[in-house]
């Protein structure tokens, strides 16, 4: 069996499906995702901002951040299980929440999800897009893509390969 | 139908950020006469050494002397909040820069470089990337000239996906650098902040520590109001900013920015919005016109903001200046006036230019403002409160217009005379902008907003002399309007209705309608006056006073009754025989200094010397003050005419 992606190589993938054109920009963007992962959800006013959120047509951040996020969510969960050995209370709270943790999840390959999995992590996808003002049917087209190359990885052979 | 040049006027959030900036003064005024001044207990080491004194000249001159370095010493709390918003405001840039580990955008799109080239600044803005940012969320930011503006770190991304977008949220950022905001923005916001780092908290916390609960509720009250009023008049010039900015970007960019309006979501307001709903800014942009209607509450809120003003203002005015007190109350009302007469008066003229003003907007307008006067007299916190009822060693002179201790009638009065007067200048304005727009187009304004703001001042600072003597004293309508419209003063203000008609005459040539309304003009003017009319009451008095103080050596009973006579102890103008007597009284007492203010009353009287009298009266109210805040060892205390023993 091939070895299991990172969080980026799925976001990749995803996004080579979405909209290919934008893959160069990727790294980038994946980068800016991991030094600030709530901004794109962050929707406060900005004092000397605009004070618009323009609705775009580029893939890469909604991609990087939602499906970056829920995936990573989940993930986090598994690794956290495992190397919970002794940090709990405050300190493993903090440590859960921290920088390293996210960027351990990020390098690491992530665990095999179930079907159980992979459908919260697509439900996740829409809700979150559909909550950020995502119209219905691009949110949909993206949950779709997200379980399309999840359900990939569970099954190399199937008709998403 | 007319096209409507948005910007043919200054905008809008210019005037209400310099209306922040004053307000922010006051504030800082008054937490330096706190610190310096109240908290200090009064100067009393330098009162006290004031009062032992031998010499009445002397004593006079020394407490003037510390009447004005206790004027001057709280413009300390302004200067302080004006050092600290220059350092912040001269660090901002780079602190901005490194906290968004920004660089320059380089080399920019074709897109980009049309758009910054099209905007039609003198000097182009430096484009930094930030190291944040998945969204296409923009800023300006930078000193003058060198302005900058902040791209989010996906810029390349968007570029390509979304060059529209990209054009259109940056054509509206460098709409604040045409419109010139971005200075006047920063400086804002750090002088709010400043404000409430330097003035408010500290102020609330000393207040609770010092004083009883009742003076640190008033004073909290008051600070936190203010505070409010400053962050609404921030939030309502950071609102308007937007609208400006975006009439600048739909100038040269309409398609791109009505289509970033149609498509784009409102950000989560906090406690404040911030931004105009996207709603109305896409009616904005789609009829410029909708931003040319004056606002009841901007009326308000310039009214309150003024109040606060010049009430602050005006005691330390009529303490440094030499001229009468009417003359610095006036000079403290044209400070106001001006911001006063931008804001209100220019929301007026707009609408007029783009043909949107109704009689009940203007009516509105001058009503609005009339009241926010009222409520910034109740809320001036250094002058509307009696501090030397709670806090010994502060100086009566700072009871200067608590409007709670003014007759109900003569309150109502007055209340509804400011509602007049406010009413016909807007009523003025709307009769000048339709008189002078036609002929001379809307730039005619500024003309029309200096005489506007003379207006203003004269009425402000007239009415709040007139309030600080009837919280004084218990004054009725007649006498009150005797005491402050003189002679001169009446015939100054002839003068200005003449002009004020005067300046109508377009408008009375071409509506011969109108000219049937100039002669009520002045009429309407005398209704002020009206009380002093029917009274007939050439020399004020106080209403139910009586005018002899009691038979008495002791400075102590003589100075009771003072506080209970008042001015009537002084009599009428030319009441001679009263100052005589009241010279006589004074010769006769125990205390060295009042003796002495005896023996001017009676040089006065034989002199027959107002000016003489005047500054007898000056010394024996002061020389009282200091007896009752810094009894000294030389005052003994009154001895009760009662017998305490033996009963």
């Amino acid at each position: 069996m091939s070895r299991q992606r990172t969080a980026y190589e799925l976001v990749e993938a995803v996004l080579a499906r979405l909209g290919p054109e934008e893959l160069p920009f990727l790294p980038e963007i994946w980068a800016l995702y991991v030094k600030n992962p709530g901004d794109i959800e962050r929707e406060g006013e900005r004092l000397l901002g605009s004070g618009i959120l323009a609705d775009v047509a580029a893939w890469a951040p909604v991609v990087v951040s939602f499906v970056g996020g829920a995936v990573l969510d989940a993930a986090r969960e598994e690794i956290t299980e495992h190397s919970r050995s002794g940090a709990r209370g405050v300190l493993g709270w903090l440590l859960r929440r921290g920088s390293r943790e996210r960027r351990q999840a990020v390098e690491q390959p992530l665990p095999p999800f179930d079907d159980a999995q992979r459908r919260r992590i697509g439900e996740s996808v829409l809700s979150r897009a559909r909550a950020l003002g995502m119209p219905q049917a691009r949110a949909q087209l993206l949950a779709d893509a997200v379980v399309g190359e999840l359900q990939r990885d569970a099954d190399p052979t199937g008709p998403g390969a | 139908m007319r096209e409507i040049d948005a910007f043919s006027l200054p905008p809008p959030s210019t005037e209400r950020l310099r209306l922040l900036f004053l307000t922010v003064a006051a504030g800082a005024f008054f937490g330096g006469y706190w610190f310096l001044v109240l908290a200090r207990d009064g100067w009393r080491a330098q009162n006290g050494a004031c009062g032992q004194l031998a010499q009445v000249a002397d004593f006079l001159d020394c407490s003037t002397r510390i009447l004005v370095l206790q004027s001057l010493a709280p413009l300390a709390g302004p200067a302080l909040v004006a050092v600290l918003v220059v350092l912040a405001y001269v660090a901002a840039p780079a602190m901005i820069t490194r906290w968004h580990r920004a660089e320059p955008y380089a080399p920019w799109p074709e897109a980009v470089r049309a758009t910054v080239e099209e905007a039609g600044l003198s000097r182009p803005p430096v484009l930094m990337v930030s190291g944040r940012g998945l969204l296409p969320r923009m800023f300006t930011y930078g000193r003058y000239p060198r302005y900058r503006v902040m791209l989010p770190g996906s810029i390349r991304l968007y570029a390509v996906t979304d060059p529209s977008t990209v054009t259109a949220t940056l054509a509206h950022e460098l709409g604040h650098l045409r419109n010139r905001d971005v200075d006047r923005t920063y400086l804002a916001m750090f002088a709010a902040i400043c404000l409430a780092l330097v003035t408010v908290v500290p102020m609330g916390l000393s207040a609770a520590m010092t004083t009883g609960a009742t003076p640190a509720f008033s004073v909290t009250w008051r600070n936190a109001v203010l505070a409010l009023l400053v962050a609404a008049t921030f939030a309502a010039a950071i609102r308007a900013r937007e609208h400006d900015a975006d009439l600048r970007a739909g100038q040269y960019r309409p398609v791109e920015m009505d289509a970033l309006l149609s498509g784009g979501r409102q950000e989560r307001r906090g406690l404040l919005r911030l931004h105009p709903r996207i709603a109305r800014r896409l009616e904005v942009l789609r009829s410029p016109a909708l931003l040319m209607r004056p606002s009841v509450a901007e009326a308000v809120a310039s009214g309150i903001a003024a109040g606060v003003i010049v009430d602050e203002l005006g005691v330390i005015l009529q303490a440094v200046l030499p001229v009468p007190s009417l003359v610095a109350y006036w000079a403290a009302g044209a400070v106001a006036a001006f911001p006063v007469s931008g804001v209100v008066g220019l929301g007026l003229w707009r609408a007029a230019s783009a043909r949107t003003l109704t009689w009940g907007a203007t009516l509105g307008s001058g009503v609005a403002l009339g009241a926010g006067l009222v409520i910034g007299a109740l809320l001036a916190p250094r002058s509307s409160v009696q501090w030397n009822l709670w806090l010994s060693g502060a100086p009566d002179y700072t009871a200067v217009a608590a409007l709670d201790q003014i007759l109900p009638g003569t309150a109502i009065w007055m209340v509804a005379v400011l509602l007049l007067l406010t009413t016909l200048i807007t009523g003025w304005l709307a009769l000048a902008a339709r008189a002078w727009i036609p002929g001379a187009g809307p730039r005619a304004w500024r003309y029309a907003a200096p005489f506007a703001a003379l207006l203003f001042a004269v009425v402000m600072g007239t009415w709040f002399v007139a309030a600080r003597l009837a919280a004084a004293e218990r004054w009725g309508p007649a006498d009150l309007a005797a005491l402050v419209i003189t002679p001169q003063v009446a015939l100054f203000l002839m003068l200005l209705v003449f002009l004020s008609s005067l300046a109508l005459w377009p408008r009375v040539r071409t509506a011969p309608a109108a000219a049937a309304l100039l002669p009520a003009v002045p009429l309407v003017l005398v209704l002020p006056l009206a009380p002093l009319l029917v009274a007939q009451a050439p020399t004020p008095v106080p209403v139910g006073q009586a005018a002899r103080l009691p038979d008495s050596t002791q400075a102590g009973a003589i100075c009771l009754g003072l506080y209970t006579v008042g001015t009537a102890a002084f009599g009428a103008p030319a009441d001679h025989p009263a100052r005589a007597r009241l010279g006589e009284l004074l010769r006769d007492s125990d205390d060295p200094l009042l003796r002495q203010v005896g023996d001017m009353f009676l040089r006065g009287a034989r002199a027959r010397s107002q000016d003489l009298a005047a500054v007898a009266w000056t010394a024996f109210v002061r020389r009282c003050d200091h007896l009752n805040r810094y009894p000294g060892r030389s005052v003994p205390d009154p001895v009760s005419p009662f017998p305490v023993e033996g009963w």
